[in-house]
C-alpha cells in the first residue's frame, strides 16, 4: 500500500510539472522605430566612412615620403593605397574597395570627386549589385555635400548629405572614420519587395547628428553618434500605409537617455 | 529510409537477445508472487520539458536581434510572440521482453505547444499559434539491476514524428497552416522502476517525451 502511494505520488508531481511556460520574446513596442533608425543611422555612417577615406587620400598624395609612413601607421594598419592612371585605389584585405577619381584637392571649393565603389567589395553586408559612382564636393572650408544612389541586393538608397568634418580621431580606417563629423541632409532606402519586404524608410535629419567615436571606445554602452535629431517615416509602399506610426528620434550619449516620440495623425 | 532500417536493427536485436535467452530459468518470472513470465508490458508516462530538432538547431521563430544594425525591416517585425506554453510530453508505450536484460517496443507520444502572437505597437494578441506533434518511437531498453521489486535501466529510440502547426487569429480565422515530419529520438540515461505487476517508474533522460518523466506502467 505503501509502495502505491509512493508511485501515485511521483507521477503526480510528474504530471504537474509537466506543462511549461518559457519567456517570449522582448515586447518592445519601439522596436521597428529602432530598427528604422539604425538602418538610417547606417546610410549616415558609410558616408562619413567614405568621405574619411577620401581626406586620407587627400591627404597622402599631398604628403611626403615621411610623412606617408607616418599616416599609414597611424590610420591605414590593414589598408593599401594604390596611385593609378585616373586617382587612388584603396585596397582592404586584398580586395580592391574603392577608387577615388579626381584631380583637384578634396578640400578646394568646387572641387568634385566620384568614388568607384566595387560591387565585389562587401560593405557592412549590404552587397553592390554592380559598381556604384557616389561623388564627394566641396562647398566650404572643412566642409562636403555626399551623394549616393546605390542598389543593392536587399534595398536601394539615395543619400544626399552636407558634412563638416572636425578634430581627428585616434581610429583605424577600416574599422570607424577617422574625423569627428557634423551631418545634415535627407536619405532614403527602399527594400527590395521580393527579397525583404515593400517598404521604405525615409529619413530627414532635424538637428544636425554629430559623429564622435571617442565616446564609443571609452564606454561600450554609449552610442558613435552623440547628438541629434532625426524625422522617420516608414511606409508599405504598395498598401501606401504607414509601417509605424511615424517618429522623431533623439540621440543622446548615451542609450538609456534615447527619445522617441510618435507623432500624432489626424 | 533510415528510420525503417534502425526500426529493423531494434526487432533484430531483439530476436538476438530471445535466441540466447533460457526459457526454463524462473530468472524471467518478474512477479515471483504471482508465478507468471511478465514479457508484455504496457507504460503510461508523462515527461517534462520535451526537446525537438529545432530545440537543436535553428528555431523557427528566431527572436530578431535589434542590435544588429544592417539588418532590413520584415513584416514579422511588427510582431512578438508571447510566452510558449508546452504540455509535456504524454505516452503510451508497449514492451517486450525476451530476456532479463533486454526489452524492445515502441511508444506512441503527444505533445502539444502554443503560442500569442502580439501586435508590437498595441501589444494586443493578434492571433494564436499552436503545435501539435504525435510521434511513433521504436525504443530499445537494457536493464542491469533486476530484482522483484526494483529495476534499473537506460534505453534509446529513434522514430518519426508528425506536426500540426496552425495560426489562427483572435476571430477563428485560420491564417498560417503546416504539416511536417520530424524524427523524434529520446535517450534514457537511467531510469528506475518500483512494483510487480503494477509499478511506478521515473527516468532521468533527454528528448522528445522531455528531460525526465515519470508513470505507471502493467505487466502481463
Amino acid at each position: 500500500m505503501t509502495m502505491k502511494r509512493f508511485i501515485c505520488l511521483i507521477v503526480a508531481l510528474i504530471a504537474l510539472s509537466s506543462c511549461t511556460v518559457s519567456e517570449g520574446w522582448d515586447p518592445n513596442p519601439d522596436y521597428v522605430a529602432h530598427k528604422a533608425y539604425n538602418l538610417a543611422i547606417n546610410e549616415v555612417h558609410q558616408q562619413i566612412h567614405i568621405l574619411s577615406y577620401a581626406q586620407t587620400v587627400d591627404y597622402y598624395s599631398r604628403s611626403g615620403d615621411g610623412e606617408r609612413e607616418t599616416i599609414e601607421d597611424q590610420h591605414l594598419l590593414n589598408t593599401r593605397l594604390r596611385q593609378t592612371d585616373e586617382g587612388w585605389e584603396v585596397v582592404r584585405g586584398g580586395k580592391l574597395a574603392f577608387t577615388f577619381i579626381g584631380n583637384t584637392p578634396l578640400g578646394e571649393v568646387g572641387s568634385v570627386w566620384s568614388v568607384k565603389v566595387n560591387h565585389n567589395f562587401y560593405t557592412y553586408n549590404a552587397s553592390l549589385t554592380t559598381n556604384q559612382y557616389w561623388t564627394i564636393e566641396c562647398t566650404g572650408e572643412n566642409r562636403w555635400k555626399v551623394r549616393q544612389s546605390a542598389i543593392y541586393e536587399s534595398h536601394t538608397s539615395e543619400v544626399e548629405f552636407d558634412i563638416v568634418a572636425g578634430d581627428l580621431l585616434e581610429a583605424q580606417l577600416e574599422s570607424s572614420p577617422i574625423y569627428k563629423y557634423t551631418v545634415e541632409g535627407e536619405c532614403s532606402i527602399t527594400q527590395n519587395e521580393k527579397l525583404v519586404a515593400p517598404y521604405r524608410i525615409d529619413m530627414k535629419i532635424m538637428e544636425p547628428v554629430v559623429f564622435d567615436n571617442y565616446n564609443y571606445y571609452s564606454n561600450y554602452k554609449s552610442t558613435t553618434y552623440t547628438e541629434g535629431k532625426m524625422s522617420i517615416r516608414v511606409t508599405d509602399f504598395v498598401t501606401g500605409e504607414w509601417v509605424t506610426t511615424p517618429f522623431h528620434y533623439t540621440i543622446a550619449p548615451e542609450r538609456s537617455n534615447i527619445k522617441i516620440e510618435y507623432l500624432l495623425i489626424n | 529510409m533510415k528510420r525503417t532500417i534502425l526500426t529493423a536493427i531494434a526487432l533484430l536485436i531483439g530476436v538476438a537477445a530471445s535466441a540466447q535467452s533460457d526459457k526454463y530459468r524462473n530468472s524471467f518470472d518478474f512477479s515471483l508472487k504471482n508465478g507468471t513470465n511478465n514479457k508484455h508490458e504496457v507504460r503510461l508516462t508523462v515527461g517534462s520539458a520535451p526537446l525537438f530538432e529545432d530545440d537543436f538547431f535553428v528555431y523557427d521563430y528566431f527572436e530578431p536581434n535589434i542590435t544588429e544594425h544592417h539588418e532590413m525591416i520584415h513584416p514579422n517585425d511588427l510582431y512578438y510572440r508571447g510566452a510558449l506554453k508546452t504540455s509535456g510530453g504524454y505516452a503510451l508505450s508497449y514492451m517486450y521482453s525476451p530476456c532479463r536484460w533486454f526489452s524492445v517496443g515502441m511508444y506512441a507520444g503527444y505533445v502539444g505547444q502554443w503560442q500569442k502572437i502580439h501586435l508590437r505597437s498595441t501589444q494586443a494578441a493578434v492571433s494564436t499559434s499552436t503545435e501539435r506533434h504525435l510521434m511513433f518511437v521504436p525504443t530499445v531498453r537494457f536493464t542491469y539491476l533486476n530484482r522483484p521489486m526494483v529495476r534499473l535501466y537506460s534505453s534509446i529510440g529513434i522514430g518519426v514524428g508528425f506536426c500540426r502547426e496552425r495560426t489562427r487569429n483572435v476571430d477563428g480565422r485560420l491564417e498560417f497552416s503546416e504539416n511536417s515530419r520530424f524524427c523524434p529520438a529520446e535517450v534514457t540515461f537511467l531510469g528506475v522502476s518500483v512494483g510487480r505487476r503494477l509499478f511506478g517508474f521515473a527516468e532521468l533522460n533527454v528528448g522528445s517525451l522531455g528531460c525526465c518523466s515519470a508513470g505507471i506502467g502493467y505487466k502481463f
